[in-house]
């Protein structure tokens, strides 16, 4: 508000002086106007006293004239009343006039109507009223006697005649001066008066330049400054780097708009374009809707604006590559998505009759925001690679350490292959079938990987698989297309080496752990713990007990291998023995499976080791499924097996009865671990089973080396 | 993909001057043929002449350019270059690694700084990667002759 | 007439520069010195007083910025041509800061090379 005041009072500074030149200019006019309005009047005044005057000359010769005519009526002794009543009249009119002219009085005007004069003033006419006088008050002695009721004497007319023949010329003449002298006053006047109005008119001439000029002035000097904001704001609008321009009500951009609005947006785009034209070319539909609500919101006025700015929908817009021939600006990064941020700030109009100040343009301006949200992009997916490594880890530590070992020597080996299959395309440079066998080899990779319920190689396989299948479908495949293998690969090379490190690093941690604890209880703590949580991925209840007092006079050598046998026993139980709660319940039991875990002590070296879970106990016929399953038996060759076979069968690689593939089974390794660390131990492994009632797994060993 | 490894672009950038470098050279433009990643026997031993620029700043490692000596004078022919030199066949194979690890600086910037080459003929069994346990090797040909481009280089911010 | 001064630390670079210099498009050109480093470059300069330089950036003794620096501290109105293959704009800039007229990156073909050539001696004008 203060700023909108500051200008009002800049400006009527700014109008002061030609304020004041244009009252000087009404003053002036005014005064010309009272003086010709007096002056005039005057010698309107005057030319009536000049006429008065000539009448005056006109009077004196008539009276003359009569008297010499009432002579020579006398002479001829027939006195006419009328020549004499003419020259009373005369005398009288003559009287009244030269007395209102030296002393103000009434007389009859012109036109015989009563008339007021004032008394001359001025030394000439006074000098000849006062000579006029000393003749006519003689002359006016003798005419009287004339006038009077009885006949006068020819010698009173004689008289009266004589003197006016020596005087009336005189009288005349003086009467003469005195108009001249009155009608020289009068041309005085009418001098003063055109002098006056010349004054006037200069002086308003004059003040109406000074205005017009200062006006000019006042005028170019605006449009010099509006010419230089014009410049200035066409150089901002070059120069900025932001997208900038004013939208009208109707959705229109702005005459004037930054010329980095299409670089930034990615398309072209002209002042006066529908902005939500554009608009919907470049994001899709849904924020299209959003940003033409937001607009129709932001022209509202009934929001405020601070809560419109935090609900703007389009500060963060991710925009289609514009389509052909549209895109403009920089080098064509096609393969990255520009992300821009709207934001806009309405802009208010002069207040209206309600006194408000309502929304006349929103200000739109138009960042690129792509590098920001690339950096929190970058972020995240360093996140999620950390995330990614300590899930990996986890996978792989679940398995039996000789699984994982295994599993991430297959896939160095694979990956060697693969690098092999690149090397070997340089000189072969059929890309096309390269690619096939670096696919196949991927592809089964992940399936290992799926198998081992490994998701972080899952995820890098299938990562790869579509680099992969996107090169097989190029036709005309190049050496140069093989460029987007290396680094995938090495991926995988290097976070195969790292979890290789890690787990290293940890099972020898826990290991240690285990072997030193050398007691018992930690042993039968660990195996409790890992059947919980593999109960947990099964969806199944289990309560493990563990009576193992002698593990902690274990030798090192047999106590380690006895824990991995352990673990892989347990989880063997918790997988394929313990049946899920439903099962259970519907066959009576307890909704919690019971693996009993014992060490016992036969002879003073000799021990026996055994995993007993209460579940649906070994079928033969679901390991005469497995084996059909596994492609290594036939039908007929696996019916043919008697039951003490097939259970054997349980100890080789590849079998696995889970009908399912998951992070604990139904991969085919697990008991053949079993059976290869009892083999190196120089134990006996014996399965015990009763359908639906238990599985026993009973290991007896010597504890001498 | 690890954000501080280096990347599909990056191989492309410098790929993209060494076959630009033969195409400004020659009006012939260098092929690759294959990408992989080197083991200690990735350089075969008849690529006798090594052109190696050793890179800092932002990044460590090194580039190199292999070949045989066949293609030096091709290179040297194409160039008007009648003087087929040991220094000149060896300035030749330096000044390749050269033009391709100055011309990354247009996609890495100013922070990749690069030394003078070090060329070496002979037997490449002493070059051995420095920091990757398994460098980018991109096998090229040009005009039917095989060069090998190593970059074995690792990001430090 | 054009007396030229080529520095680069690559022998075939000096010569193929110095053979694209006189193969006749650029009239009155003429080598006054071959120089394989900045040192050489800068004692070379002082000796001739050539006319138009070129210079290579990546060298050993003394690279091509600093030898810029002392050449235009001799004669600051020398065209100074960088020939490099560094093809960072903030190598171009410091170049031309310290008093380059012009940049050419290798690799370069004759066109380029007898262009930019031309450009830098036309500034002199």
């Amino acid at each position: 508000m203060e700023r909108t005041k500051q200008p009002k009072r800049r400006r009527a500074e700014r109008y002061r002086r030609i304020i004041i030149a244009i009252g000087l200019f009404i003053v002036l006019d005014l005064i010309v106007l009272a003086a010709t309005l007096f002056l005039s009047h005057q010698i309107l005044e005057d030319v009536a006293t000049v006429n008065l005057a000539g009448r005056q000359r006109m009077l004196s010769q008539r009276i003359a004239k009569t008297i010499y005519a009432a002579e020579a009526e006398q002479s001829t002794a027939q006195t006419a009343n009328g020549t004499l009543s003419e020259l009373k009249a005369a005398t009288a009119l003559f009287d009244s006039t030269l007395r209102g002219f030296t002393v103000g009085g009434g007389t009859l005007g012109v036109n015989g109507q009563e008339l007021r004069i004032k008394a001359l003033e001025g030394e000439a006419p006074r000098n000849i009223l006062r000579r006029a006088a000393i003749l006519w008050t003689p002359y006016v002695a003798l005419i009287d006697p004339l006038t009077g009721e009885i006949t006068p004497a020819a010698e009173t007319i004689r008289k009266a005649s004589e003197y006016s023949k020596i005087n009336s010329n005189k009288l005349l003449d003086l009467m003469n001066q005195l108009t001249a002298a009155l009608e020289e006053n009068v041309a005085d006047k009418t001098d003063i008066l055109r002098l006056v109005q010349i004054v006037g008119v200069v002086l308003a001439l004059a003040n109406f330049a000074f205005i017009v000029f200062k006006l000019i002035g006042r005028l170019r000097a605006q449009d010099a400054l509006v010419k230089q904001q014009q410049r200035e704001n066409a150089q901002i609008f070059a120069t900025i780097r932001d997208g900038l321009f004013l939208l009208h009500p109707d959705g229109m951009i702005g005459s004037q708009m930054s010329a980095s609005l299409p670089t930034v947006i990615g398309k072209r785009v002209a002042p006066g374009d529908d902005f939500l034209s554009v608009l919907e070319t470049l994001v899709p539909e849904k924020e299209h809707e959003a940003a033409k609500e937001y607009i129709s919101l932001l022209f509202g006025d009934r929001v405020k604006e601070s809560l419109v700015a935090s609900l703007n929908p389009l500060s963060q817009l991710e925009l289609r590559a514009a389509d052909g021939g549209g895109d403009v600006g920089k080098e064509a990064d096609s393969s990255a998505s520009r992300f821009v941020s709207l934001q806009f700030s309405r802009v208010k109009g002069e207040k209206n009759e309600m006194g408000v100040r309502q929304t006349t343009h929103l200000l739109v301006t138009v960042h690129d925001v792509s590098e920001r949200v690339r950096l929190i992009q970058a972020v995240k997916d360093a996140e999620m690679r950390a995330q990614e490594e300590i899930k990996g880890l986890l996978d792989l530590l679940e398995l039996e350490p000789a699984v994982s070992r295994r599993f991430l020597n297959d896939t160095e080996q694979s990956l060697d292959a693969i690098n092999d299959a690149l090397r070997g395309a340089g000189q072969t440079r059929d890309y096309p079938s390269t690619i096939s066998e670096i696919f196949r080899r991927v592809h089964h990779l992940k399936g290992e990987a799926a198998a081992h319920s490994l998701s972080l190689f899952e995820t890098l396989a299938h990562r790869f698989e579509n680099i992969l299948s996107e090169l097989r479908d190029r036709p005309n495949l190049k050496g140069e297309d093989l460029l987007a293998i290396p680094p995938h690969l090495e991926d995988i090379y290097s976070r195969t080496a790292k979890l290789r490190s890690l787990a290293e690093r940890m099972t020898s941690k826990d290991a240690h752990l285990t072997q030193n604890a050398a007691s018992g209880h930690e042993f039968g703590y660990m195996l409790e713990a890992l059947a919980e949580k593999v109960a947990i991925n099964q969806k199944k209840k289990v309560r493990v007990t563990a009576d193992v007092p002698d593990f902690g006079s274990l030798p090192d050598s047999k106590a380690t291998m006895l824990r991995d046998i352990a673990i892989q026993l347990v989880r063997n139980a918790v997988v394929h023995g313990i049946e899920a709660t439903n099962e259970r319940v519907i066959s009576s039991k307890t909704e919690s499976g019971n693996i009993h875990v014992t060490l016992k002590r036969l002879e003073a070296d000799k021990f026996e080791f055994a995993v007993r879970d209460d579940g649906r106990g070994v079928i033969p016929d679901h390991i005469r499924e497995s084996l059909v399953k596994s492609g290594r038996y036939s039908r007929a060759e696996a019916d043919s097996l008697d039951e003490r076979t097939l259970v054997m069968k349980l100890f080789e690689p590849g079998i696995s009865t889970s009908p399912t593939v998951d992070s604990d089974a139904g991969r085919g390794v697990g008991l053949d671990v079993v059976a290869e660390k009892v083999k190196i131990m120089g134990a006996q492994i014996r399965l015990g089973s009763r359908p639906n009632i238990y599985t026993q797994f009973s290991v007896t060993f010597s504890s001498a080396a | 993909m690890n954000n501080k490894d280096i990347n599909e672009v990056e191989l492309r950038v410098f790929i993209t001057a060494v076959t630009e470098y033969f195409q400004a050279l020659a009006g012939e433009p260098a092929q690759v043929r294959s990408a992989y990643l080197g083991t200690d026997l990735s350089v075969p031993q008849s690529y006798d002449y090594t052109g190696l620029i050793t890179i800092s700043g932002n990044y460590r490692g090194c580039v190199y350019f292999s070949c045989r000596q066949v293609l030096l004078r091709r290179l040297l022919v194409c160039m008007g270059e009648n003087d087929h030199s040991e220094s000149n066949l060896l300035d030749a194979v330096g000044e390749v690694a050269n033009t391709i690890s100055g011309n990354a600086r247009k996609h890495f910037g100013a922070t990749l700084e690069i030394s003078v080459p070090v060329t070496i003929h002979g037997p490449t069994e002493s070059i051995r990667a420095a920091v990757r346990a398994r460098p980018f090797v991109i096998t090229i040909d040009w005009l039917g002759q095989a060069a090998i481009v190593m970059i074995d280089l690792e990001r430090l911010v | 007439m054009m007396r030229l001064l080529i520095v680069d630390d690559s022998n075939i670079i000096r010569s193929r520069i110095m053979r694209i210099v006189l193969a006749g498009t650029l009239p009155g050109a003429q080598i006054v010195g071959l120089a394989r480093d900045g040192a050489q470059a800068v004692m070379m300069f002082k000796a001739h007083q050539p006319d138009v330089v070129t210079m290579d950036l990546t060298m050993p003794n003394m690279d091509g910025v600093k030898c810029i620096e002392e050449i235009i501290a001799i004669n600051p109105d020398v065209p100074i041509l960088v020939v490099s293959a560094l093809a960072d704009k903030a190598t171009a800039i410091s170049a031309l800061r310290k008093g380059a007229r012009g940049f050419l990156n290798k690799p370069f073909t004759e066109k380029q090379l007898i262009a930019a050539l031309k450009e830098v001696i036309s500034n002199d004008e």
